[in-house]
């Protein structure tokens, strides 16, 4: 006997005394013949919904959206039917409505009670329901939780009595689990019969919509597929743990090789913990998966799925790589928070640079600027002297702190436990923001726990933005303290875990554009007075690695 | 056979059902419970918090194997169709395995009714032998794995472990008939695919397996479910290649997917034709040793549920799956042979926290269990206290807190003492929270019984051993897989160019050995490898900057700066030069892959635990607020009243402390001719609220308040403070880039 046919013949002893048992109809002990619940459903105008042919219904995009209206009610139809297909007359109870994905706003009608429905001889039709958050195969579910809401305010609730009304040894709910709620008024359960509708066909979010054109996802903390067939997704940077994608603007007919665009929000980081296997720069996403969180301000789609359609190391005898120019970030905008967020939040996720030379800076029309990046000049792992001095009377704090930097000492970790204590009238946090008011300065272990380090684009401590070289293997940024880098380009990322929010993070050495050692700065950047062109910089062929993990 | 498997036997009303439409299938999943079957301290993350365990970075008891039969009951009570299926590696994670070696673990499975569980790698950490006979002695669930052959073809029935295990098996959920399918760990079993193997199984392909079964299954059930503890990649692989499995149940990553993955499965395209088709072995007889020939099957790509559910006790997932053979739901190219098709699903998460009500009879299953590790050893014995908590996350991807204070424990530890120390990072399971560091958390952190070995390398095997290390750290994010203390590296993820890369070539021996040739077959491709390495330092050579030592990155070790704030220059390693290393018997037997020291002859396994090192190495550490300026014995400063002390620190004597009504101690009071020392104000309100669980067990305000009086937390923690060692930078709890990663 072959090995196959020895592991089918041990499985089979499992699962024929399985398939030997009965299959039974009991439905929870409950005298009913209840098997399942229809879910029919139409647009609110009694209307067909669309099918797979036609135009899908808008997003909302939970509000974002004002001018989707046809996506939002709909009318509900909800019948219990028995083994034999037919509607149970006798069934009189309710049934809970949802939706997924999305949210169910509201049930509206003679037979709503919240968001159940009540069924009354089988059946509760025509009932408005209102949702908000669909997109794609949308579908309605209705259950028979065995649950009678009650105003708690009226009449205490079985499941809020504390008395054992069904004698099953629990009282209420949580403990009984034939308590669907607090206001349940009956502790006897239900038949748990079910439906689902068939799919409301919404169409699915760009990455713009998915980014909710803003700060924040509409869809914070929920799985969505992407649209990635009519957009194109072009992988921008591969990280240690997940990668970027720009949602690209469509190529020009007039100018097929011109310059090409990000959209305004499209750009997107996809976490997947580790080295996300056989996908590079510049690959095109046909698919693209996953669950959009908000990590400490960051928007992200994590857990993905995804999958290459057009691998460009495959295509590329066939022209260049087409990644969309970065987007410039000027010194001007950084001026005010304001401005600084909504030109940054556009791009996060996206390809941007730093550097170079502005003409016309805001406010000095004509005027000429050569600004570059400063990488900070404080900034370095020795401690700052720290004065401590009784705080004036009437002050919030017991001590006040003066802090003395130097070159080489940022490090505002004081006692040395490898954080910035970040507590109000606490040292730590007294420099820290002395360094973070000193647009020269980087505090130390901010670089130390996670890379970062500040530069400078103008005087005010707003005109710095955080950076990333870690990718760049041969560049110590201390090395360069105080050093002008006429272009630095790479990923936008944001974390709200500071003061400095922004990071470009580099991808290779490439986006990092040096000055000679000792040369004349003026000069340098004469030398780049235009970005580097993107072209094939930071590609490089991957291939699919092994989940390789370690047992310990 | 199987036409004799007829449905029936039905109690009462005995009504035969053939099921038709639409139907509810509910899978109550657990995964990864890891021995957590008591509650246990988490300081809560983002991502737990975000899913409802608790409130981000509070420390709070979660877990348990009561709270989760609760959940499991109550679900399966309001649940048209149930079945629990858990996910494999319910062995291994906290002291309760090493103790009884997994049969409190099965038991309590069992006593929660699961009705199937795949294996997993840690169900073998004590050896096969044990793992079959805890499995007859007390699962009372079938434990499934398809892609493990047991039997040795040359003594057939020898196999303990195919006595316990089954490929699948399958289940008639009131009429659903739904066959469960098991696929085994196949990454993270040393030596599995070494044959012979310790365990005596011969692995099986992924795919190839799940779709001879799924063919196998799908004639005689509605619905396929596979429990895998493959890890997402796998299961996303396996799906992608395969056609007709509706849900994968898996585990091995300990994350929650919430919403579940939608993975197509199918996923292969004929670019000429435009047809979809998976590969299957040919049909045709092959000869012994003969490369596999595979043939195309066009299939249908569908959705396949992907869901994962946790680890460490914390979850309980329950996907609800609507079903249904009617074609008009299915939609079109519905084909018979898949039965029911999933229609919609929807998964809800349940966090097990302490509002879940425990149940009673496993807390009963239990208690012997409690009891006795209560008589074997103290869990709540107090080794430290950690103002900060200690983090096992490497900040920049090299060297973690944790990781440097577990490598340094081996490195110091008396009798042992080598030139460096090298341990796995995934060894190190659990961060320490903030608060006061019990025995038991070191249990859960370190879970391994593992011992540390000695053995001599020359410069050359620890170049060796360190490029091991970054071509595995390359392949997982460059993220270290090795913690170290004594040396210093820089990995480079990017590769070390060789006069072979970029070379055309065919096979990995056309690259000379360093390098190797891409999966195209085109050219030699450079590979991870470590630079710079440096054990042990220079005492006449001080530094601020690695530009001190020669420039090289990280040849400036600040790690211990002297008075003046001075490093110390590292002293590269001589490839002719000896040199004694420190390492856990895990990795000194070819685990995770390090056979360059399984190989080593020179090997002494010292039998003290990984676990005794850390655990002694902390409590000789100095207290919170420790200075030998203070010039007292005991190096805490002397005081009669706070004010005495610094900001954050409280006079500490006995008879001198009072609760405040939140919980916090206050000083009552000064201490005479100051007798008193300062002590950390969080310590002592920490500890004192530690040793204030045993009274908020009492029943009545009575034995509460005569509790508090007794045992006054307050005064054991002012104390307790004074002596138990402050788990900070001053103990190793720092990352000081020591490990240098780049390219990440």
């Amino acid at each position: 006997m072959s090995g196959g046919r020895r592991a089918l013949a041990r499985g089979l002893g499992f699962a024929a005394a399985a398939l030997l048992a009965g299959s039974c109809v009991t439905r929870n002990g409950i005298e009913t013949d209840t098997f399942r619940l229809r879910v029919s459903v139409a647009r609110a105008d009694g209307s067909a919904l669309p099918g797979p042919e036609d135009e899908p219904l808008c997003l909302d995009l939970r509000g974002f959206n004002p001018a989707c209206t046809e996506g939002g009610a709909f009318l509900v139809t909800v019948e219990a039917i028995d083994l034999f297909n037919e509607r149970d007359l006798n069934f009189n109870g309710y049934a809970r409505l949802s939706i997924r994905p999305g949210t169910l706003l509201a049930v509206e009608g003679d037979r709503a009670e919240g968001r159940n429905v009540r069924l009354e001889a089988g059946v509760a039709e025509a009932q408005l329901i209102r949702v908000t958050g669909a997109f794609g195969d949308t579908t309605v579910w209705a259950d028979d939780l065995g649950y009678t809401p009650v105003d708690p305010a009226v009449l205490t609730p079985a499941c809020s009595d504390s008395v054992d009304n069904d004698g099953d040894g629990f009282v209420d709910f949580p403990f009984d689990p034939d308590c669907a709620f607090a206001n349940d008024d009956s502790e006897t359960g239900g038949t748990y019969a079910s439906g689902v509708s068939a799919p409301l066909r919404f169409r699915l979010p760009t990455v713009p919509e998915a980014q909710g054109l803003g700060a924040a996802s509409p869809y914070d903390q929920e799985g969505v597929r992407l649209e990635a067939t009519e957009s194109r997704l072009m992988v921008s940077r591969i990280a240690s743990d997940g990668f970027y994608v720009s949602d690209v603007e469509p190529v020009d007919p007039a100018n097929p090789g011109g310059e090409l665009r990000q959209k305004p929000y499209g750009g997107l980081f996809v976490f997947s913990f580790n080295l996300p296997p056989g996908i590079a720069v510049c690959d095109r996403v046909g698919e693209l998966s996953g669950t959009m969180t908000e990590f400490f301000g960051f928007t992200e789609l994590t857990f993905p799925g995804f999958k290459v359609s057009e691998p460009w190391f495959s295509l590329r005898d066939s022209g260049p790589c087409r990644l969309p120019t970065p987007a410039l970030v000027e010194p001007g905008v950084l001026s005010s928070e304001d401005t600084a967020s909504a030109f940054l939040e556009q791009y996060e996720g996206g390809l941007v640079r730093v550097g170079g030379v502005v003409t016309d800076p805001v406010g000095q029309p004509g005027k000429i600027d050569t600004v570059g990046v400063r990488v900070a000049s404080i900034f370095g792992p020795e401690l700052p002297e720290v004065l401590r001095q009784q705080a004036p009377a009437g002050d919030q704090c017991q001590f006040v702190y003066a802090v003395t930097f130097r070159p080489a000492a940022s490090n505002c970790d004081l006692d040395g436990d490898g954080r910035v204590d970040f507590t109000p009238c606490s040292p730590e946090n007294t420099c820290s923001q002395r360094c973070f008011d000193n647009p020269a300065c980087s505090e130390w272990s901010s670089f130390r726990r996670v890379g970062n380090f500040r530069a400078q684009l103008g005087p005010s401590p707003l005109q710095t933005i955080l950076l990333n070289t870690g990718t760049v293997g041969g560049f110590d940024p201390t090395r360069y303290r105080g050093a002008l880098l006429p272009w630095v380009t790479g990923t936008l990322a944001n974390f709200s875990g500071g003061p400095l929010n922004w990071t470009i993070e580099t991808r290779c050495s490439e986006d990092l554009v040096l000055c000679n050692e000792g040369e004349d700065e003026a000069a340098c950047l004469a030398r780049f007075p235009t970005p580097p062109e993107l072209g094939t910089t930071c590609t490089r062929e991957r291939t699919a690695t092994d989940n390789d993990s370690e047992s310990q | 056979m199987l036409a004799g498997l007829a449905l029936g036997g039905c109690p009462e009303p005995a009504r035969t059902v053939e099921l038709a439409g639409q139907v509810r299938l509910t899978l109550l999943h657990t995964s990864d419970l890891h021995s957590r079957l008591f509650p246990y301290d988490l300081q809560i993350n983002q991502a737990d918090a975000k899913l409802g365990l608790g409130p981000v970075d509070r420390v709070v008891r979660v877990g348990g194997a009561a709270r989760i039969a609760h959940i499991i009951g109550r679900e399966r009570a309001r649940a048209d169709r149930a079945l629990h299926i858990d996910g494999g590696d319910s062995f291994q994670g906290a002291p309760i395995f090493n103790f009884f070696s997994g049969a409190a673990e099965l038991r309590a499975l069992s006593e929660m009714g699961a009705d199937a569980a795949v294996v997993a790698n840690h169900e073998f950490d004590v050896g096969g032998l044990n793992f079959s006979n805890q499995v007859s002695r007390w699962a009372t669930f079938p434990i499934v794995a398809a892609n493990y052959r047991l039997d040795d073809p040359a003594v057939p029935g020898s196999s303990q472990l195919a006595r316990v295990l089954s490929p699948w098996t399958a289940f008639n959920v009131d009429g659903l008939k739904v066959a469960v399918i098991g696929m085994g760990n196949l990454s993270s079993i040393t030596s599995l695919y070494e044959q012979p193997n310790r365990l005596g199984i011969t692995p099986l392909a992924t795919v190839d397996t799940a779709q001879f079964y799924v063919d196998l299954v799908r004639p005689l059930v509605d619905v396929v479910v596979f429990v895998t503890h493959l890890g997402l990649e796998y299961d996303e692989f396996m799906i992608r290649n395969t056609t007709g499995i509706d849900v994968v149940l898996g585990g091995h990553n300990h994350i929650v997917l919430q919403p579940p993955q939608h993975v197509t499965d199918c996923d292969r395209v004929d670019p000429a034709t435009g047809e979809h088709y998976i590969e299957v072995p040919s049909p045709e007889p092959q000869a012994p040793g003969e490369r596999i020939e595979y043939v195309r099957r066009p299939c249908r790509p569908r959705d396949v549920v992907l869901a994962h559910s946790g680890a460490f006790a914390k979850y309980v997932g329950r996907l609800d799956l609507a079903l249904s053979n009617d074609p008009s739901e299915v939609g079109a190219g519905y084909d018979p042979i898949n039965g029911f098709e999933v229609v919609a699903d929807q998964y809800t998460i349940f966090p097990v926290t302490e509002d879940t009500p425990e149940d009673p009879h496993l807390v009963n299953t239990l208690e012997p269990y409690r009891q006795s590790l209560d008589a074997l050893i103290d869990l709540e014995l107090l080794v430290g206290y950690a103002p900060a908590g200690v983090s096992r996350v490497a900040p920049a991807g090299g060297d973690s807190p944790l990781g440097n204070m577990v490598a340094t424990a081996m490195w110091l530890r008396q009798g042992i003492q080598t030139d460096f120390a090298l341990t796995n990072t995934q060894g190190i399971r659990a961060d320490i929270p903030t608060g006061p560091v019990t025995l038991e958390q070191l249990y859960n952190t370190f879970p391994f019984d593992n011992s540390i070995t000695k053995m001599q390398l020359s410069g050359v095997e620890v170049q060796e051993l360190f490029n091991f290390n970054a071509r595995r750290s390359a392949s997982r994010g460059c993220s270290s897989q090795a913690q170290i203390a004594g040396a210093r590296v820089v990995n480079d993820c990017l590769g070390c160019a060789t006069a072979f890369t970029g070379q055309p070539c065919a096979t990995d021996d056309d690259c000379g050995g360093s390098d190797r040739c891409d999966d195209d077959g085109r050219v030699c491709q450079a590979r991870a490898c470590a630079t710079d390495i440096y054990i042990g330092v220079n005492p006449d050579q001080p530094c601020a900057g690695d530009d001190q030592c020669g420039g090289r990155p990280g040849s400036c070790d600040l790690g211990s700066p002297d008075a003046q704030g001075q490093g110390r220059c590292g002293v590269p390693i001589d490839p002719i030069g000896n040199y004694e290393l420190a390492t856990s018997n895990y990795l000194a037997l070819g685990g995770s892959g390090f056979i360059v020291l399984k190989k080593n002859t020179t090997q002494f396994d010292t039998r003290v635990q990984q676990r005794d090192a850390l655990i002694d190495y902390m409590r000789q550490g100095k207290p919170c607020g420790y200075s030998e300026a203070n010039g007292t014995d005991d190096g805490l400063r002397a005081c009669s009243e706070d004010a005495e002390c610094e900001e954050g620190y409280a006079c500490a004597c006995t008879g001198r402390v009072a609760p405040r009504g939140d919980g916090t101690c206050q000083s009552a009071g000064a201490c005479e001719g100051a007798s008193g020392r300062c002590v950390l104000v969080r310590c002592r309100d920490d500890v004192a609220a530690f040793h204030r669980r045993t009274c908020n067990q009492a029943r009545s305000q009575e034995a509460y308040t005569s509790c508090e009086t007794q045992l006054n937390p307050c005064e054991i923690g002012g104390e307790s403070c004074k002596f138990l060692a402050c788990v900070d930078e001053r103990l190793g709890n720092f990352a000081d880039g020591r490990q240098r990663m780049v390219g990440r």
